[in-house]
């Protein structure tokens, strides 16, 4: 079995008063409805590497306000449970996301808050869970506070 | 607030010496009435600051609108409670067979259409066999789709 390589070494980020968080800087791009690839939100954005999350990648729905998506996936919204046991709901389309030059299709949820009943919509950080971490080989080096992606 | 108001605030809320410091007024008025008068400011403050702004009524009014709001926010759509329906129909078989999977059902067939580990996998799956662009999911044996 050939050996895996790491292509994007990252960091952990200091918020909240000393607490690391490993977030990386992902771009994301979209076809519209006329099929033209366009980025998400400007150039990149971070979000946060949330294994106990199997969404792809998930956002508020005021993050993408304005943006042409183009086809949604979902007839009903999906729904999503939060940890503090709240369902919330969500439309899904489909995406490119790209880190450090490699490209993946990922599902990107886009989390109406509207419905959301305790959180308020800027306290929800963006996150990529499983669903597209599982492209990867992920290592996370607690001790050293960083983030490998292996392929 | 005008000056005059102040003044009487002032008056009572601070003892003789320091109201005739500031405002020059000789009175003859004990320690004791200087606290009864502090403490009637401090009363007066809190009557006005906890004043209700609005009637019982209108309070009352307005809260059965946010209640009523909110309970809308939850009452499922029709569609919603459809998908619930037929996800039950086939719950059994599709709980033996792709337990933890994610199905995508077609509301207005009836029929689960397609499976998959994530809501694309079942997508293209259900495109092989349904002509539709849209469907709704369910993830087998859970009460959501994802969690976050």
């Amino acid at each position: 079995m050939p050996e895996k390589k790491p292509f994007h070494e990252k960091d952990y980020i200091e918020r909240d008063n000393g607490r690391y968080y490993p977030i990386l800087n992902i771009k994301c791009f979209c076809k519209d409805s006329k099929g033209i690839s366009i980025t998400l939100t400007g150039d990149c954005f971070s979000a946060l590497a949330d294994t106990g999350c199997d969404t792809g990648i998930a956002l508020s729905k005021d993050m993408v306000q304005g943006i042409d998506l183009g086809e949604k996936k979902t007839d009903v919204p999906i729904e999503i449970g939060v940890a503090d046991g709240h369902i919330i709901a969500a439309d899904v389309y489909e995406v490119t996301i790209q880190i450090n030059g490699e490209k993946r299709t990922a599902e990107l949820s886009v989390i109406d808050t509207e419905k959301i009943l305790r959180l308020e919509s800027g306290d929800l950080f963006p996150c990529i869970g499983r669903n597209f971490l599982d492209n990867f080989d992920v290592m996370f080096k607690g001790s050293e506070k960083k983030l490998v992606l292996l392929k | 607030m005008s000056k005059l108001d102040e003044k009487k605030l002032v008056k009572r809320a601070v003892d003789k010496k320091s109201f005739e410091r500031l405002f020059g007024e000789k009175r003859s008025e004990t320690i004791s009435d200087s606290y009864i008068g502090l403490f009637a400011a401090m009363d007066d403050f809190l009557a006005d600051a906890f004043e209700p702004k609005e009637t019982l009524e209108e309070r009352v009014k307005r809260l059965e609108k946010e209640v009523s709001k909110l309970k809308e926010k939850r009452i499922p759509s029709d569609k919603n409670q459809k998908l619930s329906e037929i996800y039950e129909r086939f719950k059994d078989n599709l709980e033996k067979e792709h337990f933890g999977k994610i199905v995508a059902i077609d509301v207005e067939s009836e029929q689960v259409v397609g499976v998959g580990s994530t809501v694309l996998d079942a997508y293209n799956d259900a495109k092989k066999k349904s002509p539709k662009t849209k469907f709704s999911y369910k993830r087998v044996g859970y009460s959501y789709v994802y969690r976050l």
